[in-house]
């Protein structure tokens, strides 16, 4: 069990999707939940879907293009660009790796993973 | 139908720094209030403990530290906003008759692990609060002007205020200047844009309309609450991030309960966890038009955030809520000191939690 998981306390469950979640991020590999019986996006992952509560559920890759909603630069520990980005119908915060992005800009999730302190991290380019 | 009113309130002094526990913090406000009251036959029957920190059974030890017996003992969190959910509790319990006396306090401490939610994985390892504020600030700016300064303006005008509340944790008036000259966090938001998470505590007394009048000569009455949550994650918060939609539908719904509207509100006090919170929380609550905020920051039709806001006072996160109503009441009652706002009949408490997720108001009036 990742130390991750257990930072976040997830229950013991039989098909535990937020662990796949995260053992696909570990892999450098964008996978979420996606309801069985009625198709949604279970987004942040969650191991139950909030539309018909089925607990069957599958691990799919997205479409990794969307668009840049807003933007931002961060100087708290270095100085980088970071992005509200909606790809597939979810949206996520991630590192922009680019610079010249801006809000309506085509993006696509380039690099994914868990950081030292293991948690997720998303990064976005131009599309 | 009986009303709910505020027969007591108090406020702890905020602090950077406290060897106090989260229980013990919490015996402060209720020290005072119960003092008060020692002469009289008011029995407190319901303890309600708003915090976000890691405690076992704390409004129970809370009580039994302050030798009560109450009937019904509740930990509420929810995140920032506990604190007035707490007094929603309290109230829908007096109202519902199964208790008749409730003290309501909030406590928390600066180490809580209630300022990052962290189970929110879509924000990738942006987990701290000023991420989401600063895109916030960013939409607000390029789709209605608003300006740097404009949000610098609301810090300087709440430290003004803070000056004259001896319970708050930033007393030093600063200029625009300073603000637009501190440490640069996440663009636009600088340091002194943010609030900061300290410790602190509050507490109010509610009491039936029969116990309210008998335990004091001024009670003040709860006459109008909405809330709303529209999710826990930022992803699934309201995709115009122009606009906190919680705050909006909370609003509605209190007005609506008491049948005011928001021009007949003489004190507020409003969720400026981050400049750009407050001059979205005049929108959205309708004090203004939406995008008038940053130039509403200046108006003095309506007192905002007297005791100081989050800005100036500091936010302990489960105990915000509550003193944000010790204002208010403190304010209807005529109690505020050297703060005290002249002739007002009508305040409000605007309460939130997590990038705006969930929204909680108050109305609040004297008689």
């Amino acid at each position: 069990m990742y130390q991750m998981i257990d930072r976040f306390n997830y229950p013991k469950v039989s098909q535990n999707v937020v662990k796949e979640f995260l053992d696909s991020l570990r892999k450098g590999k964008f996978r979420i939940p996606i309801c069985l019986k009625c198709d949604l996006k279970i987004w942040p992952p969650a191991n139950i879907c909030s539309n018909c509560y089925s607990g069957k559920i599958r691990m799919s890759k997205l479409e990794p293009r969307g668009r840049l909603i807003e933007h931002s630069f961060s100087h708290i520990d270095s100085t980088e660009k970071l992005g509200l980005v909606e790809i597939s119908g979810i949206r996520i915060i991630g590192i922009l790796s680019e610079g010249n992005l801006n809000p309506g800009s085509a993006v696509k999730l380039t690099k994914c993973g868990l950081d030292k302190d293991n948690f997720p991290y998303y990064e976005f380019s131009a599309a | 139908m009986s009303r709910v009113g505020i027969v007591d309130q108090s406020t702890s002094k905020f602090t950077k720094d406290t060897l106090l526990s989260v229980e013990e913090l919490a015996c402060e406000p209720c020290k005072e209030i119960l003092e008060r009251h020692k002469n009289t036959d008011l029995k407190i029957d319901s303890v309600f403990l708003s915090t976000t920190a890691d405690v076992q059974y704390g409004s129970t030890i809370v009580s039994e530290y302050l030798g009560l017996k109450p009937r019904i003992s509740q930990r509420l969190d929810n995140l920032c906003n506990s604190g007035s959910n707490a007094i929603v509790s309290a109230y829908s319990m007096i109202k519902s008759g199964l208790c008749k006396n409730a003290l309501v306090v909030g406590a928390d401490i600066k180490q809580t692990k209630g300022s990052q939610l962290v189970w929110d994985i879509s924000r990738g390892s942006f987990t701290l609060p000023v991420y989401w504020a600063a895109l916030f600030a960013k939409v607000h700016m390029r789709r209605y002007g608003t300006t740097e300064e404009q949000m610098a303006s609301v810090t300087v005008k709440n430290r003004k205020n803070a000056y004259l509340n001896r319970n708050a944790l930033f007393r030093k008036k600063i200029s625009v200047k300073d603000v637009m000259d501190s440490k640069k966090l996440v663009e636009p938001l600088k340091l002194l844009d943010c609030s900061y998470v300290c410790n602190g505590a509050s507490a109010i007394l509610l009491s039936n309309e029969a116990d309210s009048k008998m335990y004091t000569d001024f009670p003040v009455w709860i006459e109008g609450i909405g809330s709303s949550v529209e999710a826990a994650s930022f992803s699934n918060v309201s995709s115009d991030l122009s606009s906190i939609h919680s705050t909006k539908s909370a609003s509605d719904m209190a007005y609506s309960m008491t049948n005011i509207t928001p021009k007949q509100i003489d004190v507020a006090e409003l969720h400026d966890a981050f400049t750009i919170m407050e001059i979205m929380a005049y929108e959205d609550l309708g004090f203004c038009k939406k995008g008038d905020g940053g130039k509403f920051v200046s108006q003095n039709d309506i007192s905002i955030n007297p005791r100081g806001g989050l800005l100036g006072t500091g936010h302990p996160l489960g105990a915000t809520g509550v003193a944000q109503a010790v204002e208010i009441s403190e304010q209807l009652k005529g109690l505020a000191g050297n703060r005290q706002i002249k002739d007002c009949k009508m305040g409000l408490v605007h309460n939130m939690s997590a990038a705006g997720s969930s929204s909680l108001v108050l109305i609040i009036s004297k008689d």
